[in-house]
């Protein structure tokens, strides 16, 4: 739809340190959460709330191609930007 | 029967002070520790210049201190304001010019945030005392012009005021069509008479345990927080978060014994999809009551299924009458269709609900739609700060019989009908007002939002029935010839003026948008073309 797609390859996964790069941009634009580490808590903060997280596996889905396994679908797995690149991500080298 | 709200609080704290009150999700508060914490934070404020009637912010996430807040204020003999911990800056700005605040109630991690959003907001200049109930680390200062007080330090105070129950208890605050949220005023008596109708239709008792998940901005919180202390029940603090993770969810209902849980459709619906509610056993569940939206007949079935020991409640209501129908599922009754719709119900306990035509008189017959009124001591004060709007949709009894008595009633703006089972039905609206995700959403205000982003020349919002959340949101917007605008940097703009849950799905960008005979937006158009680009997405 004319954004720039974030995949260098389309038959690759992004690697998790680009992954980290692109959900610390989605987090300033749509929380206004500037300067997220990749180990801040997401939703122990209370930073997300449950329509926030909606949004973000929309975003995950359309962005990354992926589709987020129920067996995924934990808290856990949302807590930190390191944890989602995880599951997004084939770790890098 | 009580007079006050927190008079519920004191008579529990007094007959079972060892009982738990609320359980967090690590510590929990018996009701002799709510009671004594809260009668801390009371002296805390009196000390600090707030007095009778005046409204004290609450900007905190659900747990055992907001608890502690809401009790505070209530004893102070003030009344609180909620404002969501998640909505943008400037609506939280709206709030408190609405209600002229300069007291607020929050956490030490929202400090530094809340002084860089506030000062980019003049509307919140009235702020001059920020509460907390842990001291803020070190380094962090109070936003200018602010003092910071930590409640938890026992102070000496003259005692606490006598109020009356025509005294306002809360304000909470719903879409607005001119783009400013309304505050609707609850005075003591209003909330107290809900608390009473409900505690007995339900049938509460001290053994129960109440979800409690709704945040406090949110007209639910009212039930779990007061139906409990007036039974002498527990509330169970559920992160919001977890309605977004629907086994999260089921288990959590399950470990903690819950045995009323007072939720929306979205939350539930979504559940039944993706919560593997074949893996819980929800086995002390007794009411599981729903409201918001309509819920559709196949999750009905579901639910029914999973959750076999449940009695389900549909219960209808605006915030402004606290609430006013209820439907309980009849377990055999749910049609095969999908089409069935739920019925609105009939009265709760002490409610008189009537219809009127357009020409004023009364409706009797049935199946002749009108607009619905709720007649009930639960029938809000009005709208804070705003008299043109109370007189508009708070107003005398108008059926000639009832003249004498002047009770004022609430025009809801619903449109209903009566059925051949005597329920009333649901028949749409009489204005612009949508409910998406269990929110109030006036579509008014979502284009306000849109249009005050320069370079938007035309906007209009438009709703989407959908089964899973109510209504998606989707918008349309014209732009000036020579501007680079696009739909993000718009939705962006939007973004830091209304919540999150008002914000549109997708923006289409149009040369032109339709227009009516008389030259408005012709919103029955744009719903056609966005259903037909909706339909060659997928």
């Amino acid at each position: 739809m004319g954004h720039l797609h974030p995949f260098q390859n389309e038959d690759q996964r992004v690697t998790d340190v680009q992954a980290i790069q692109h959900l610390q941009a989605y987090f300033a634009k749509e929380q206004g959460a500037k300067d997220l580490a990749p180990d801040d808590g997401l939703l122990s903060s209370g930073l997300l709330d449950s329509l926030a997280i909606v949004k973000l596996l929309s975003y995950l889905e359309e962005e990354f191609d992926v589709e987020i396994d129920d067996s995924d679908f934990d808290p856990e797995n949302f807590e930190t930007i390191a944890s989602i690149a995880a599951l997004i991500s084939t770790p890098s080298a | 029967m009580a007079f006050l709200v927190h008079d519920l609080l004191r008579r529990s704290a007094k007959k079972t002070p060892d009982a738990l009150a609320v359980q967090g999700p690590k510590q929990s508060l018996t009701y002799a520790e709510l009671d004594a914490q809260s009668d801390a934070l009371a002296q805390h404020l009196r000390a600090n210049g707030v007095a009778t009637g005046t409204p004290v912010g609450i900007a905190m996430h659900k747990s055992l201190a907001s608890i502690v807040g809401v009790y505070g204020i209530l004893k102070a003999g003030a009344c609180y304001v909620p404002i969501d911990a998640f909505a943008p800056a400037q609506r939280s700005a709206a709030i408190i010019a609405n209600t002229k605040l300069r007291h607020l109630l929050t956490t030490a991690d929202r400090v530094a945030t809340l002084a860089t959003e506030l000062k980019s907001c003049e509307e919140s200049a009235t702020l001059q005392h920020l509460f907390l109930p842990t001291p803020p680390k070190a380094g962090v200062l109070a936003p200018k012009g602010t003092t910071l007080t930590v409640w938890t330090e026992p102070i000496e105070s003259p005692p606490l005021p006598a109020i009356t129950d025509t005294h306002v208890a809360y304000v909470l605050h719903t879409s607005g069509s001119t783009g400013t949220p309304k505050g609707v005023a609850i005075t003591h008596r209003n909330a107290l008479c809900f608390v009473e109708s409900a505690s007995q239709y339900w049938e509460v008792s001290a053994s129960d345990r109440l979800c409690s998940q709704a945040p406090l901005h949110f007209d639910l919180s009212v039930f779990d927080l007061y139906v409990a202390a007036h039974a002498g029940a527990s509330i169970v603090l559920i992160p919001e978060f977890y309605a977004a993770f629907p086994k999260k969810m089921a288990s959590a209902i399950d470990s903690h014994e819950i045995t009323i849980w007072n939720s929306v459709v979205s939350t539930l619906t979504l559940m039944m999809e993706r919560g593997k509610p074949e893996t819980a056993s929800f086995s002390s569940l007794r009411s599981v009551i729903f409201s918001g939206e309509v819920m559709p007949a196949r999750y009905l079935r579901r639910l029914h299924e999973h959750m076999k020991y449940a009695s389900f409640f549909n219960v209808y209501g605006q915030t402004e009458a606290n609430s006013s129908l209820v439907y309980a599922v009849d377990r055999n009754a749910i049609p095969d269709e999908d089409d069935w719709k739920v019925p609105l119900g009939t009265t709760l306990p002490n409610f008189d609900v009537f219809l009127v035509a357009p020409d004023g008189t009364e409706i009797t017959e049935v199946g002749v739609r009108g607009e619905l009124f709720v007649r009930a001591h639960t029938v809000a004060a009005g709208y804070w700060g705003n008299p043109v709007l109370s007189s508009e949709k708070f107003v005398m009894d108008p059926r000639p019989a009832q003249r004498e008595s002047r009770a004022s009633v609430y025009r809801t703006g619903d449109v209903a009908y009566w059925g051949e089972d005597g329920n009333y039905y649901f028949g749409g609206r009489t204005d612009d007002m949508i409910k998406s995700r269990g929110y109030r959403i006036e579509l008014g205000e979502i284009d306000l939002a849109l249009l005050s982003c320069s370079g938007v020349e035309s906007a209009a919002a438009i709703a989407i029935p959908d089964d899973e959340v109510g209504n998606r949101i989707l918008a349309f917007a014209t732009i000036a010839k020579h501007s680079h605008l696009d739909g993000k940097a718009i939705l962006a703009h939007c973004r830091g003026r209304v919540p999150k849950y008002m914000i549109p799905e997708v923006l289409y960008l149009e040369a032109d948008l339709p227009r009516t005979s008389t030259n408005k937006i012709d919103r029955k158009a744009l719903r056609v073309l966005a259903q037909e680009r909706q339909e060659t997405k997928e």
